[in-house]
C-alpha cells in the first residue's frame, strides 16, 4: 500500500508547475521534501490527494487513481493535507467541534465520532484542551488541532505543506515530534518544507527545483551536500555546516552528523 | 486604537438551565418574548417577572450579568419612560417646565419600562447560558424543516458559525494591521468625521485583501475534509429532549398565557 507518483506532470494555465516528477510513499514512511520558494512544492501536495488532477503522468492512492472522481471522496480521506496556515484551517470554535468536522462529513453515527475525537485529541497530545476555544491557543496547539482533524478521518497517509512555517520555535518542535510519533504508528508522512534541519529524521528527502526533481537520497546525503543545497538556494542545517567546517580543520567524521546527540557522540570518539 | 471585544457573553456554568436542549431554549425565550408583547398590566408583568427570577436563580448566572446586559440600553429606556409621561393625555399630577406628567403617562411609561427591561433580560439569560455554537446548531436544526421548500438551513448555520469563528482572528488581524500602518506614519485617530472615514481606508483594504485570502485557503482545508454539504452529514453533539425541557418548554407556555389572561 502506497501512493504512487508516476512522471507527474500538472501545468496551470499553459504555466509548466511539476514536471515529470516520481517517487513512492509507502505506510510508516518519512517522506521529506524540499525546495525553494516557487519550486512546485504546494502544487505537488494537492495533486498527492486529488485537489490537482495530473495534466500527464498519474497518481495512484493505494491503486487508486486520483483522476478517478468517483473515488475522489475516499482518496481524500486517505490523504490527509495538512497547511501552513494553522488559523485558516481550523472550521469550528471549539478544539473538539473542529476536530469532529471532517468525520461528521463521512457521515459517521456520533458515538464513533466522539470516539474518533478522543483518539485523534490524545495522538497529538491535546485532550485536556479538548473543550476550548480555538481561538485562545498558541500557534503550536492550533497546529495539532489541525492534524487532529485530519487523524480523526483516520487517514493511511498526511501531507503537510510547510506546517510550522509560521510558528515559532517551540511551536515548531510540538509538530514535528507530533509527527514523527504518527510515523512510528504507521502513517506514512510526505513533509514539505524548507527548514531543512526538520527532516533529519526523514527516511527520504527529494530536492524540488524548478517543478522537477533536482536531487533524491537519504537525509545524510542530501543535507550534508552542501554545494547543491546552495545551487537551489537552500541554507544547509546548522550541525552539518559546522561539521564540514570542522573537516577542513582536520577533524575527522565517519559520517557527517545531522543532530546534536551524533554531533557530540562523534566528538567525543 | 485597539479594538476590544468580548467572544459572545455565554457563561460556561453547570445549571439545569444550561443543562437544556437549546432548540427549547430558543423557543421558550421566544415565546416568553411574544408574550410579553401581549401582556397589558402590571400583574402580568409581575408574573413574568418572577418566573424570570426563578430561571435566573436555577441559572446559577450573578444576576449582576443580566444588569450588564441592561447597562447599554438605559438612556434608551429612560427616554421612552419620559416619552410616554409627558406626552400622554390625561389627569395631569404635576408640572417640569413646561411640560405636564399625567397619571396615564406614569402608568405606560413604567409598563413599557417593565417590557423592555423584560425582553432583554430573556434574551441576555438566553445567550449566557448557550454557546453560540448551541445557538447556531439549534437554528440549523429549528430550520431544516423549510429544507423543503429550498431554504439553505445548513448553509445559513454554517455561515453563522464560520462568522463567530472568525471574528477573533479578524480582530486580532486589525489591530496587526492598524499597528502596521501607524508605524508608517498613518495617522488614523484626528480629524473630524469624513477624515477619519478617509483613514480607515489603508485599514480596510488590505484587511478586505486578506480576509478573501483566509476564505480561499478555509475553503480549502474544508473540502480537503471532505465537506460536500449538508447531505449526508452527521453531527458529533446530540441532542436528545429529555423530560425536563418539555417541563420548561410547558411552564413557560402556561406562565405566558396566565400572565396575560390576569
Amino acid at each position: 500500500m502506497s501512493i504512487e507518483v508516476k512522471n507527474l506532470s500538472f501545468s496551470y494555465e499553459d504555466n509548466p508547475i511539476l514536471d515529470d516528477v516520481s517517487f513512492c510513499v509507502k505506510s510508516g514512511e518519512f517522506v521529506g521534501i524540499a525546495g525553494p520558494n516557487g519550486s512546485g512544492k504546494s502544487t505537488l501536495a494537492k495533486c498527492l490527494n486529488g485537489i490537482f488532477s495530473p495534466t500527464k503522468g498519474e497518481v495512484f492512492v493505494d491503486g487508486i487513481s486520483v483522476k478517478d472522481r468517483s473515488k475522489q471522496w475516499i482518496i481524500r480521506q486517505t490523504v490527509g493535507l495538512v497547511f501552513q496556515n494553522p488559523d485558516n484551517q481550523l472550521v469550528a470554535s471549539v478544539v473538539e467541534e473542529d476536530v469532529a468536522f471532517g468525520p461528521e462529513n463521512l457521515g459517521i453515527p456520533p458515538s464513533i465520532i466522539r470516539e474518533r475525537v478522543q483518539y485523534a485529541l490524545e495522538r497529538v497530545g491535546l485532550i485536556n484542551e479538548r473543550k476550548r476555544l480555538v481561538a485562545t491557543l498558541s500557534g503550536g496547539q492550533k497546529q495539532r488541532v489541525a492534524i487532529a482533524g485530519i487523524l480523526a478521518m483516520r487517514p493511511k497517509y498526511i501531507v503537510l505543506d510547510e506546517p510550522t512555517s509560521m510558528l515559532d520555535p517551540v511551536g515548531r518542535k510540538e509538530v514535528l515530534s507530533t509527527v514523527l510519533q504518527l510515523k512510528e504508528e504507521g502513517v506514512g508522512i510526505v513533509y514539505i518544507t524548507h527548514h531543512l534541519e526538520e527532516l533529519v529524521y526523514a527516511d527520504k528527502i527529494m530536492l524540488l527545483y524548478k517543478g522537477r526533481i533536482f536531487k533524491e537520497g537519504s537525509a545524510r546525503d542530501i543535507l550534508t551536500d552542501e554545494d547543491t543545497l546552495k545551487k537551489i538556494g537552500l541554507d544547509i542545517p546548522e550541525i552539518p555546516a559546522l561539521a564540514l567546517r570542522l573537516k577542513k580543520f582536520d577533524v575527522a567524521f565517519d559520517n557527517i552528523p545531522l543532530t546534536i546527540e551524533e554531533m557530540v557522540n562523534a566528538i567525543l570518539d | 486604537m485597539a479594538i476590544e471585544i468580548s467572544f459572545g457573553q455565554y457563561l460556561p456554568l453547570n445549571s439545569s438551565i444550561h443543562r437544556l436542549d437549546p432548540r427549547i431554549k430558543l423557543i421558550a425565550t421566544f415565546i416568553s418574548i411574544i408574550f410579553i408583547f401581549i401582556v397589558k398590566n402590571f400583574y402580568g408583568y409581575a408574573l413574568l417577572a418572577s418566573f424570570l427570577l426563578g430561571l435566573i436563580i436555577l441559572s446559577k448566572v450573578p444576576p449582576l450579568y443580566i444588569f450588564r446586559g441592561l447597562k447599554p440600553l438605559i438612556f434608551f429606556i429612560l427616554l421612552t419612560f419620559a416619552l410616554h409621561l409627558f406626552t400622554t393625555q390625561g389627569t395631569v399630577i404635576f408640572h417640569f417646565w413646561f411640560l405636564k406628567g399625567t397619571m396615564e403617562g406614569l402608568r405606560n411609561g413604567l409598563l413599557m419600562v417593565a417590557r423592555f427591561m423584560l425582553l432583554i433580560s430573556f434574551s441576555t439569560l438566553l445567550t449566557l447560558t448557550c454557546s453560540p455554537l448551541e445557538l447556531t446548531d439549534a437554528l440549523e436544526s429549528l430550520l431544516s424543516p423549510l429544507k423543503r421548500i429550498g431554504f439553505p438551513s445548513h448553509e445559513i448555520a454554517m455561515m453563522m458559525s464560520i462568522a463567530l469563528r472568525f471574528i477573533p482572528v479578524l480582530v486580532e488581524e486589525t489591530n496587526r494591521i492598524i499597528k502596521a500602518q501607524v508605524a508608517r506614519g498613518a495617522d488614523i485617530e484626528s480629524g473630524g468625521i469624513l477624515s477619519r472615514a478617509k483613514n480607515l481606508i489603508p485599514i480596510l483594504v488590505p484587511l478586505f485583501i486578506n480576509t478573501f485570502k483566509r476564505a480561499d485557503d478555509l475553503a480549502l482545508a474544508m473540502e480537503v475534509r471532505c465537506y460536500r454539504g449538508g447531505e449526508g452529514r452527521t453531527r458529533m453533539k446530540e441532542y436528545v429532549l429529555s423530560q425536563s425541557d418539555f417541563l420548561f418548554l410547558f411552564a413557560s407556555i402556561i406562565v405566558g398565557i396566565v400572565s396575560v389572561l390576569i
